[in-house]
């Protein structure tokens, strides 16, 4: 049993005037055997945490348990940990047999049979078997992403740490092992903090994801949750592609009105005061096209870009444009006039200034009592 | 679309024999270029081994790279003098200098690339500051220095000044290898439960390997063919203290400038650093063909 938990984990680099917070108070647990994506633009913190998890850098304030053990002062090897970096990190001048069994050499007393054991069934989980021989440079990035994997593997470890560890392969390899490390994830069923900056990988891989931004979490949740319920702006452009629409919209009476568009105030919005402005958020996928008139708004239509199955259109609205997913081509032409209304389960209101959410759905579409979720971090 | 196929193949072939004729001129160029570098840097060798081949006699007469009629006496006279002695001598300081300077600047070069402390940069820029400074101007407080401590007339005292004096050059070039190698492969190696010291024995070290080579042949030429600091320190001690370039100095004496022996005596003297040379070399070409981390 290997949980992981931290606790107002913060890292400063540097001091005085120009030290950096990279980390800043962040709490979270991660359940045994569980996978938690770290996400976030790139420099909000998510290797730093990575690191001082690992035992890499030491943390400035805050407790790291694992198991339920506070390791802070714990070196790395003895934490029980393995990690997989973005560039592989391979050591060069070893084969991959050696790489592998390089940590096992250094932390345990197994003898030599029993290491070169150990590797082989390890390549043969990763279908590595083969090129146990080559070194590195004789390897292709997916074969070395393997044999780092293979390398985190060997040892046996609570927790896996993985930075980024597909950002270097091309997108048709990087699918293929997305889902070959979620299923080892599975199969060994150890505890997993995998770092991406890709809210893809995110979504397709996480039990939950963690949603950092400048060394805050900002939302901690299974995919589709963030997705739908999300806490505050950040997260909800963050999360989905294309990016949420976000329209300022003042509250005037029960509607919410901007240049050209009106829209009815949902219910669960119904406790915003009458004259204050809010953000409105709504995913391209959500839009409906209607009638022109007919809608919240009416516009035409710019570029459309066709994807196959889907399309993505871009409506101009006064001084606003939308971006619309819909079917397939030929559904909307450029030029066209169109309406566009939005279902007042999907609509998203945050505060202009905070960015916070007011105005949450209750639960998650096909949700049986959508009130059941409330497993919402805050 | 077959149609599109046919004009880019007929253009391309067409690019492909004007190309074809630029990489020739281009090729021819670039051996032209070559060839001169070549001349240029073997001339003054192929001279002096010419030279050393000739009779006392034919020094000023001839200007052939061939001589007429090829002598070894002064190899002979050479071999018959010192020479083999101050060789030995010149092998000795130069392979302990060399091991000297290494066994500083890896360690420090490591910690100056890898690690963040109180005074890295002011350290590393008074290290450079000491580069700075020519060795000739301060030889003379050296000598005064070395001779309080005892330390002329001896090689060792010779060896402790090159390293002192190639630590500054040897650590920045080192550092530089080391800042070259991804900072993951220390942290993979510590996750693998490498301290720092075996990080840089079992992970590093090979990687770096290039590097060291290049300080280490940079310093066995230099140490090799060192004078000024040498006839300073260690001309008082007689001839068997000699190194390499003291001893072809003395075939320059007060009676004659004896040209075919200096001559000769520098085509052996190349030699050991010709085989130096050629043994390490290969560590040059792997990293420039190992792939480090990416591929
Ligand atoms: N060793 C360091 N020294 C100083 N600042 C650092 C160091 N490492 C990271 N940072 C800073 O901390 C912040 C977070 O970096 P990082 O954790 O690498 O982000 P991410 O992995 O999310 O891209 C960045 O602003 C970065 O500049
Ligand atoms: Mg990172």
């Amino acid at each position: 049993m290997a949980r992981l938990e931290l606790n107002d984990l913060r890292k400063t680099f540097g001091r005085g005037e120009d030290s950096v917070e990279a980390v800043s108070d962040l709490s979270l647990s991660v359940s045994d055997g569980e996978l938690l994506v770290l996400v976030g633009p790139s420099g909000c913190g998510k290797s730093t945490t990575l690191n001082c998890i690992a035992g890499l850098d030491s943390v400035t304030d805050g407790t790291i348990r694992i198991g339920g053990d506070p390791v802070n002062e714990r070196r790395p090897e003895e934490r029980d940990i393995a990690m997989v970096f973005q560039n592989y990190a391979l050591y060069p001048h070893m084969t991959a047999a050696e790489n592998l069994e390089f940590g096992l050499k250094m932390t345990t007393g197994l003898t030599a049979a029993e290491r070169r054991e150990r590797v082989e069934s390890t390549a043969e989980l990763l279908d590595i078997d083969r090129l146990l021989d080559q070194k590195p440079k004789s390897l292709s990035g997916g074969q070395k992403q393997r044999v780092a994997l293979g390398r985190a593997i060997i040892r046996d470890p609570s927790v896996f740490l993985m930075d980024e560890p597909l950002s270097n392969l091309d997108a048709s390899l990087r699918s293929t092992m997305r889902t070959e490390i979620q299923q080892l994830q599975e199969d060994l069923d150890v505890t997993t903090v995998y770092v991406t900056h890709d809210q893809t990988e995110a979504m397709t891989m996480a039990d939950r994801i963690a949603v950092m931004r400048g060394g805050t979490l900002q939302q901690v949740g299974e995919p589709l949750e963030c997705y739908y319920r999300p806490q505050n702006r950040f997260v909800a452009e963050f999360i989905g592609e294309p990016a949420m629409n976000m329209v300022q919209v003042t509250r005037r009476g029960d509607r919410f009105v901007a240049d050209g568009f009106e829209y009815p105030v949902p219910k669960r919005a119904d406790h915003l005061s009458s004259g204050n402005s809010f953000t409105l958020g709504i995913r391209p996928g959500a839009i409906d096209v209607v009638e022109p008139q007919t809608g919240a708004a009416t516009g035409t239509v710019g570029v459309v870009e066709p994807l196959g199955e889907t399309s993505h259109a871009h409506v101009d609205i006064a001084d606003t444009t939308l971006t619309i997913t819909t079917d397939g081509p030929g559904t909307v032409e450029r030029g066209d006039v169109v309406g566009v209304d939005f279902p007042p389960q999907r609509v998203h209101v945050f505060d202009v200034d905070t960015g916070v959410a007011v105005a949450r759905r209750d639960g998650l579409p096909g949700d049986p009592v959508e009130s059941n979720l409330n497993t919402q971090v805050d | 679309m077959a149609g599109r196929t046919d004009t880019t193949f007929g253009g391309a072939r067409l690019d492909v024999s004007w190309s074809q004729i630029r990489r020739y001129c281009y090729d021819g160029v670039t051996y032209l270029v070559y060839g001169l570098a070549v001349l240029f840097f073997l001339f003054p060798v192929l001279w002096v081994i010419s030279l050393s081949l000739r009779t006392e006699g034919a020094v000023y007469t001839s200007l052939e790279l061939l001589p007429s009629n090829p002598s070894l006496d002064s190899y002979r006279e050479v071999l018959d003098s010192g020479l083999l002695r101050w060789m030995r001598n010149t092998l000795f300081v130069a392979v302990l200098s060399v091991t000297g300077i290494l066994l500083v600047t890896t360690p420090a070069a490591y910690g100056f690339s890898r690690f963040r402390f109180r005074g890295r940069r002011s350290l590393l820029l008074a290290v450079l500051g000491f580069q700075m400074i020519s060795p000739i101007v301060i030889v003379l407080p050296l000598y005064d220095i070395m001779r309080t401590l005892g330390l002329t007339e001896s090689h060792t005292g010779l060896i402790l000044l090159y390293i002192g004096l190639q630590i500054p050059f040897s650590l920045w070039l080192l550092k530089g290898y080391f800042d070259t190698i991804p900072t993951e492969l220390d942290k993979a190696a510590r996750i693998d439960g490498c301290n720092r010291l075996q990080t840089l024995r079992y992970v590093l070290l090979r990687p770096v390997m290039p590097g060291i080579a290049v300080v280490a042949i940079f310093n066995f030429v230099l140490t090799w063919s060192e004078f000024v600091m040498a006839y300073t320190m260690l001309s008082p001690g007689g001839e068997d203290l000699y190194t390499l370039s003291m001893g072809i100095y003395v075939f320059d004496n007060q009676l004659a400038t004896q040209w075919t022996n200096i001559a000769a005596a520098a085509v052996i003297g190349i030699v050991p650093i010709v085989i130096f040379f050629v043994a390490l070399q290969r560590y040059f070409v792997r990293g420039l063909t190992d792939g480090a981390v990416k591929g």
